[in-house]
This record gives structure tokens, sequence and C-alpha cells, in this order.
């Protein structure tokens, strides 16, 4: 018996275990050697050759043919069964001699396992945010893609704006259109819904939505029932509601017992229905608690009052479904006309005038998330993350393969004696792809849980008033996950397995590991390069945002905002009237003043973030015109004693309201200082006049007042008069600000609103903020990309220092017998380091000239994403500049020092 | 009385071409001459059915087969057990004699009356 090679020895050098198809010719072959010993042996017995032949074949049962189609039948059936093992034998041997491999390094192992799942994980973090945000079509509604948003298109000269916010009898006119609109649903979010009262009160998020709304939605309720023809109507007499399922699991902890219970809501008691599907939020996918009738937006807010036919507010946004065969153009152009005859009608019987909505005109835009968000700043911004997180994976990939070409020409040896084996390439390419996707595998696994805890962080921080559901991971995110494993072995293995499986054989084997890799290959240098350029471009993001951030936060409102809170108390819609409403607010300042470390409290009828205006019309003895603000106004507030005080707002000229003022009325103003400046350019405004709401007799001012800021973007100031609060100005009370001794009001909050909540048992809820927490949503976007920018910086800055490291240590390595011979010819320590850091700190500044290339070309992708900060920053250039230099002179400089120390002896006397 | 060749009870003949092969490896016509000369005769082997036998062993990995060169010079195919085959010959032996042991047993037992 002879074998080639034993199959054991095959095995143990992956020589392929060759098990060749049995064709039919060996099948024949086998059995026609059987016959000629059998007959051989029965003429042995005395048989003549004829009989022997002929009992031989009777041995098989049947004629030969017969025989033979039978056994090929039987061998092929067999040939499949070794095959398919075979070929799973295969990958299992080929993972499990990529794991025994890297067992056998596991630093490199634990590097690149932990380099992919932070790169993996970021991605799929992004991605589970992106998904929700911009990817898929809203939970719950059927057929989404028919379902459109009617949006105003208001033209002036010059600019173009699309807005949401739609008239009610504008809803009432399209409904009325049915031959071209099949559904029309109208929604409003309503502001400050207190649940509850009392010490108990609390604030809800409500949405007033028709009878037809989810109809329209096609959505199907949880529980109970959803609103229908019941609720149709401009009556508010549909007591009802429908909860949220996040809202009944949260409050209700999912108790089924609810429907028909009554809930307070505001001043009205409303009876349970329904209970809408999980995760279920309307359109929008901001977070929704309750759903009540729009019949009762006028029991909510008394501005509403004649809501059914006015024309004036704009509230209600708008969603509609086409008859079948209408296009969208041509039901916008109706739209159109039915707006434009509904407000002209109403503007004329409203001032005796004809008047008009202009060039305004109603567009209809699919509520399809990608095309809703489209300019979204939030959306823009989490796409840009998504680019940089896909930036990060790039590096890591280009880390990975570094490593693996590394090792790829550290193993040229053995690799040299397999081919020489005769191990074929393409098993050899797989062997070395295996060892890859072991890592891709383990790395994924990781990234799946830095994914889950990634982006609960992103919606707990960007985003946490959308309705997110409540697992974190979903089977799309797993899928990309998987998916981006996939791409990180493409990405990191491919070239080192391709590149490591055609060695030149007689040259490895000729000279050995040594001269392997005598200098960094150009395919890691153009790596280094590359990571070096990437890390930049992040870096430069980072500091930009870093940048907008410190801009943002240190915009000058003119008032003190972390000591100063501000409360509110929707009292209107519980029938307070004025006089009513300026006692509560007066007892509410009185009881905030005895709550220990507060330090004043002042009251006044607007807000100052809030953006409420009252119009005052102003005028100057002797003047005919008067300079107008491009922000418009004069507005005026009516203001408490101590107000200045408690805010921290500046006196650039004059002195403050007194409690004197206040108690009697005086006919004396505080102005703007933008409004001075402008009325009286370079002049005193104090002891002026001025004549408010036409009346007959003067008002004095007594003093200039800083400009005060609603928004950190706001560059002109509205012309603004302080006068005492009082009756004669029939804005009332609206707002109780209140001054903390402490630098910060935080802990505050909760005293104050339980001091003011007790003050009645039937209270609507008493909103309590800080100024800064109420500005924080503003700051928000450019605080989120700076974290975000910074820590995927770093993350890349890391990586790819990692990378330069290892890229040098190793070249180190295999020179160190160079390295030994210069030492011991003489070369000093200081030539040998330089040397060696040379080749790194060079592909660190080609890496950071590409960089700053690249991020000057793409700044301008994120200017509008920037606060008061150009992308072209050169201060952002050079901290990146900086940053990646030391980092590439702290990598490179310890395996150089390691270069500078080998032994001579050793080295020389080595291999 | 001459005896009458026995037909094999469905499932022996892998049993019984495990055990020849656990002897040393073989070609067919051995495993077959084995057989014979074992049973002294007792046996009728279909040597059809033989090679079918062979192939499906050797399909579920119990045997592995490789050319190889006779005493006289012939091309022949030779089996061999593999470690599988071992372990399965040793645990369907002990099932085959615990079997015929309680199928005897009960078959010569003592009869009621």
């Amino acid at each position: 018996m002879t074998f080639d090679i034993r199959p054991r020895i095959r095995r143990a050098f992956r020589l392929s275990l060759r098990r060749p198809d049995m064709s039919e010719r060996e099948i024949e072959e086998e059995l026609r050697t059987h016959v000629a010993l059998r007959v051989s042996q029965l003429i042995e017995r005395g048989l003549t050759p004829a009989d022997a032949e002929r009992q031989a074949l009777a041995r098989f049962g049947g004629s030969w043919e017969d025989v033979l189609s039978r056994l090929s039948a039987a061998g092929h059936v067999r040939d499949g069964r070794l095959q398919a093992r075979e070929r799973i034998d295969a990958v299992w041997g080929d993972l499990r001699y990529a794991m025994r491999t890297l067992s056998r390094q596991p630093a490199f192992a634990v590097v690149v396992v932990l380099t992919f799942a932070l790169g993996i994980g970021a991605n799929a973090s992004m991605f589970g945010v992106i998904d929700r945000l911009l990817l898929r079509p809203p939970p719950h509604v059927a057929a989404p893609g028919e379902l459109l948003e009617v949006n105003r298109v208001a033209t002036q000269p010059g600019i173009s704006q699309m807005l949401v916010n739609m008239q009610y009898p504008l809803y009432t006119r399209l409904r009325a259109d049915t031959a071209a609109f099949r559904e029309v649903a109208a929604s409003s979010f309503i502001v400050g819904l207190t649940l509850g009262s009392g010490a108990g009160a609390e604030q809800v998020l409500g949405v007033f939505v028709n009878s037809d709304y989810f109809r329209t939605l096609g959505t199907r309720p949880a529980l109970g029932r959803l609103f229908g023809s019941q609720e149709d109507g401009d009556v508010p007499s549909s007591d009802v509601v429908v909860l949220s399922h996040g809202f009944w699991q949260r409050r209700f902890a999912g108790d089924p017992s609810i429907l028909g219970k009554p809930l307070r809501v505001g001043p009205r008691s409303l009876t349970v229905v329904g209970v809408a599907p999980e995760s279920f939020s309307g359109v929008d996918p901001r977070r929704v608690d309750m759903w009540i009738p729009i019949n009762q937006a006028a029991v909510y807010h008394l501005a509403l009052e004649q809501f059914p036919t006015h024309w004036g507010s704009v509230w209600v946004r708008i969603h509609v479904r086409l008859k079948p065969g209408l296009s969208a153009s041509e039901a916008a152009a109706r739209a159109t006309t039915i707006y434009r005859s509904g407000f002209s009608q109403w503007a004329g019987a409203a001032t005796g005038k004809a008047g008009g909505p202009g060039g305004d005109r109603l567009a209809l835009r699919s509520i399809l998330p990608a095309e809703q968000l489209a300019d979204n700043p939030e959306a823009k911004l989490a796409r840009l993350l998504f680019a940089v997180a896909a930036v990060v994976l790039v590096i890591a990939c280009a880390n990975v393969a570094s490593l693996a070409l590394a090792r790829g020409a550290e193993r040229r040896r053995e690799i040299a004696v397999r081919l020489a084996l005769g191990v074929s390439r393409w098993r050899l390419f797989r062997m070395l792809v295996a060892e890859m996707m072991v890592l891709a595998i383990c790395g994924g696994a990781i990234a799946i849980v830095v994914a889950q805890w990634g982006i609960s962080l992103l919606q707990r921080t960007l985003l946490n008033d959308f309705a997110w559901t409540e697992s974190v991971l979903d089977p799309r995110v797993l899928v990309v996950t998987l998916g981006l494993v996939l791409l990180t072995i493409v990405l990191a293995g491919l070239a080192p397995a391709l590149r490591a499986s055609r060695p030149d054989v007689v040259d490895a084997l000729k000279t050995g590991g040594r001269e392997g890799g005598v200098a960094l290959s150009r395919v890691r240098s153009a790596l280094m390069i590359a990571q070096a350029a990437l890390s930049v471009v992040l870096i430069v993001g980072a500091s930009l945002f870093v940048q907008s951030l410190k801009e943002a936060a240190s915009v000058r409102l003119g008032y003190e905002t972390s000591r100063v809170l501000s409360a509110t108390m929707d009292v209107e819609s519980y029938g307070y009237s004025i006089p009513a409403r300026g006692a509560l607010y007066a007892d509410m300042r009185e009881r905030a003043i005895a709550v220990p470390g507060v330090a004043d409290a002042a009251i006044s009828s607007t807000h100052p973030l809030l953006g409420w205006r009252f119009g005052v019309r102003v005028s100057v003895p002797g003047r005919d015109s008067l300079p107008r603000s491009p922000v418009g106004g004069p507005f005026y507030n009516a203001v408490g004693a101590g107000y200045f005080s408690t805010l921290g707002l500046r006196l650039v000229e004059g002195r403050p309201l007194t409690s004197a003022d206040v108690s009697a009325e005086s006919r004396v103003a505080v102005v703007s200082e933008a409004m001075a400046r402008a009325y009286w350019p370079g002049e005193r405004a104090v002891d002026r006049c001025i004549v408010l709401r036409g009346d007959s007799v003067c008002t004095t001012v007594v003093g200039v007042a800083a400009d005060a800021k609603e928004r950190l973007q706001a560059t002109d100031a509205p012309f603004l008069v302080y006068v005492p609060l009082g009756s004669r100005w029939n804005a009332g009370a609206n707002t109780l600000l209140v001054r903390s001794r402490a630098a910060d009001g935080a802990p505050l909050v909760e005293p104050v609103r339980r001091a003011m909540q007790g003050l009645a048992p039937d209270l609507p809820y008493a909103d309590v903020q800080s100024l800064a927490d109420l500005l924080a949503p503003e700051i928000r976007p450019w605080r989120t990309a700076a974290t975000l920018f910074s820590l995927f910086g770093a993350l890349a800055l890391v990586i790819a220092a990692g990378g330069l490291y290892s890229a040098i240590s190793y070249s180190v390595t295999q020179r160190r017998h160079e390295y030994g011979v210069r030492t011991a010819l003489g070369a000093r320590v200081s030539d040998i380091v330089r040397q060696v850091m040379d080749q790194g700190v060079r592909a660190a500044l080609i890496g950071l000239a590409l960089g700053s290339v690249i991020a000057f070309v793409a700044g301008r992708f994120v200017e509008t994403l920037l606060f008061q900060t150009s992308p072209r920053s050169p201060s952002a250039f050079a901290v990146a500049a900086a940053l990646i230099v030391i980092v590439a002179l702290v990598a490179t400089f310890v395996p150089a020092w390691r270069a500078s120390r080998v032994d001579p002896v050793a080295a020389l006397r080595g291999d | 009385m001459r005896q009458q060749a026995l037909s094999l009870v469905k499932g022996t003949l892998d049993l019984l071409i495990l055990r020849a092969l656990a002897w040393q490896p073989m070609h067919g016509f051995e495993i077959s001459s084995w057989l014979e000369e074992r049973s002294s005769g007792a046996l009728d082997v279909d040597d059809s059915a033989l090679y079918q036998g062979l192939y499906r062993l050797e399909g579920r990995e119990l045997i592995a087969a490789e050319w190889g060169i006779t005493e006289n010079g012939r091309r022949a195919r030779y089996y061999k057990v593999t470690s599988r085959g071992k372990a399965h010959l040793k645990q369907e032996t002990a099932t085959w004699v615990r079997y015929t042991e309680t199928v005897t047993g009960i078959l010569t037992g003592p009869q009621e009356a």
C-alpha cells in the first residue's frame, strides 16, 4: 500500500484532503478487480473459467450493467455526503485554526477586537438614532407615503418660508371639499398642560386632535377606542381622552381597568376611552402623553375662544389623504384657492376692508421623516455625527489592516513553507480571512453592548423629548451591526490576506524572517497618513463645535440665568380674572420670598425667554415719526417691585421702578437701551416725556435698562417699555421671577414649586425652572456636537496613535539587527532615535497637511451648524496640528528609544 | 442435514464490515472472503449489497478508502475503519449482543404450561 502524503499530515498542514469523486470509471475498476479475484478463486476450487466467470457475476445478483448503475448511484450519494461534510469541516477548521493562531498572540487579538468593538459600536449607535429619526416612517401610520402635510409657503420679497401651523377654519373647509380630500386630520400640541391638581399636579404633553385624526392616520387602539364621530363638531362637549401607550405604562403600570375612569386634565375631568398602540406618537417622533378632542381647545386656551371661525391665529397642523387620481400639485392648487378665499372673506368681515394672505400659497409635503426632517438642524447634526462615526470606523479598519499587514510580513516564512508544501493560495487566503472573521465577530459582539449603551445615552442627552420605543436594540440595529462586521472584514482583512498569501516563496525561504520588512511598506505608510489625515479632520470639527459651545454659553443675555428661576402657572384656563391673577401672584411672591435661600422675587407680565409680547403705542410730544426696531415693538412689560434686581438686569441710566411706583401706579417708565438710543441718540433719556397708548398725559422716563435678549442668536434688541404693574395694564401678572442667594438656583426649584402649589388645592401645575434650564435646549445642539465630536475625535486619535506606535515598534523589531550593527559601529543614541522617529513623524505631518485641506474644504458643510464660529477658524486648525504632532512624537519616541537601547552583541548573535 | 445459507438480518451487514475492517485494512474481495471464512460459509452475502454497504459506511465517515496495490500487483481500493467507525462498532456490538441475548432468552426459555 502506498499513500502520497498521509491524511494526518495533510490535515496538520492544511493541505486539501483530496477525496476525489469516485467516478463511474473508478467504481467499475474496483468491481472488475473483485470479479477477477473471485474468478481465480473459483478456478482454484476446480471450476472451468467459463463457469467461474458466470458464478462470479451471479454473486452480484443481476446483469453487469444493472449492478454498475446501482452501485454508481450509491457512490454518488456517498460523494455528495462527503463533500458537504468536507466543506463544513473546512470552514470550522479554518475558524478553529484562526482561533489557535490568535490565542498565541493575545495582545494583537485584544487590540483588534477592542478597535472593532469601538468602531462598530459607535456606528451602530448612530444608526440606531438616525434610523428612528430619519429613515423609518412613523410607527402605526398606515400607508405613510400617501399621507401629506398641508404647509403654507409665505413669500415676502427676498424670503420664502415654509410654515407648518395653519388656521382651524382652513381645516374645516378642506374637510368640506370631499371631492379632493378623502381624509383630513388636524392636530395641535398643547403648551403647559396640567394633570391632577394641587400638590400632586404635574405637567404632561398633550395634543388636540380632530375626530378623524386616528382614522386618517390609520391607527388602531391598543385598548378601548380612539376618537370617532362621537367627538365630532366644534362644541366642547367631548370630555374624553386617549392615552399614549408609554404614558399608560409609566403612570398606570399598564392597568387595563383605566378605561372609563376620570382623569383631571387642566380644569376639566376627562374620561379615558382608549390607549394608543405602543410607540405611536402621531406623525412626529416627539413624545406625547395624551390626545384630547380639538373641540376642547377653547377650554384650555381662552385665547382660542373664536377658534372655529378665526383665521387670525395659526395653531393647527393639517394632514390629508387625497382622492385617488388627484396629484399632489392639483390638490395643493385647490387648497390654495380655498385658503385665499376663506382668508379674504374673514379679513373683509373682521376689519371692514378687503385684505388677504398676500402671496401665500399652500403646498403638500410627504410626512416621511427623511423629507420632513431634511432641514431640521438636529437631524442634520445626527447625520453629520453618523458620518463622523463612519470615519472612526474607517480609521479603525486602517489600523487593523496595518497591524495585519505587519503580521503577514512576520509570517512570510511560515506562509512560504505552506505554499511549498502545496497549500493552495485560495486556501491560504481563506485561512487569513478566517482570522479577521473571528476578530470582527468578537468585536461585533462587544459592539452590540457598546451600541446598547451608546443609543440609550444619545436618547437621553441628544434627543430626550422624542418618543423612543422601550427596547433599545431592535433587529434593524443588529442587522446593521452584522453588515458592519462584514464590511470591516472586507476593509481590514482582504488587502493583508491577498498580500500575505502571495509572497515570493523562494526568497522568503532563503532569507527567513529577518529581512522580511526592511522599511515600512508603502501600503502601511499610506494607511498611517490616511489615519492621521482623518484624525485631523475630526479634531478640527471637534474644536469648531467646542468653540461654538463656548460662544453660545458665554452669550451675554443682559441678565443672570442660573441664579434666576421663573415660575409660571396657567391659571388663565382655570378662569382667573386679571385682578384675581394679580392677587394670586402677589401671594405666590410672598410665599416664594419666605423660602430659605431665596434672595428676592418679582412679578412681571412677560417672560424673559418665552417670547410673550404685548404691543404698546408710543409717541413723543413734538415728534412726528419715531425710529422703528427691525425686530418690532415697541412692547411693554408691566413689572412689580424688585424686577430689575431680581433678574440682575443692569440700569445703564437713571433708577429702577420702586415699590412706591407700583403701589401708586405712577406714570413713570424705564425704557430699553436700544429704544433710548434710537429715540434720543447721544442724549440722556431720563426725565423725557413719552406718551403711551395715546394718553393725554406724559409718562416720565426714569431709567434706561440694558437690553435683554430672548434668544442666543438674537442680533437686534426690541424696543421695550417697563411700566409699573397695576390695573391700567391688562396684560396682568403672568410670571414670577425668583432670585437665589446661591449662584446656582436649581436646588430651589422644588421648594419654590411646593410653596406655590400649596397656595390653593385646585391650582394647575406650577412650572418652575431656572432660566439656564430653559435656555439649555437652545445650547443643546452645540453641547451635543461638541461632546460627541470630541469623543469621536479622541477615539480616532487614540486609534491612530496606537496604529502609529505599533507600526514603528514593528519596524524597530524587524530592524533590530541593523540597529545593533549601527550601535556597534558607534552610532549615537540621538542619531538612532531621530532616524526612527523620522518615519512616523513624517507620515503624521503629511497626514496633517492632507487632513487640513480636507477639513478646510469640508468646512462649508458644517457652517450652518456652528455658532458664531467660522469653519476656517485658525485656532481649530492650530489645535489639530498641535495635537497630531504631540501624539506622533509620543507614539514614535517609545519605540525609537527602544531601538537605541538594542544590545549590539545580542542582536548580532541572534537569528 | 445440510445447513441452508442464512440471509442477513437488516443492518447487520454494516456491523460485520466494520468488524472485518477492525482486524486490518482490506479491499472488497478480502472482506467478502473474510466473512465467508468466519461464518464457515453459513452467511450468504450478496456482493452488490457488500459494495453498497461499503459506500454507505464511507459516506458516514465510519470507514475511509484509498487506492493501494494487492500482493500480486493489482490496483485495489483499500478500506479502513476511522476512529468514529471504531466507536460506532463498539457501541453497536454491545447493543446487538444485548438484543440477541434477550430475543434468544425469550425464544428458548421454558415454555409456560
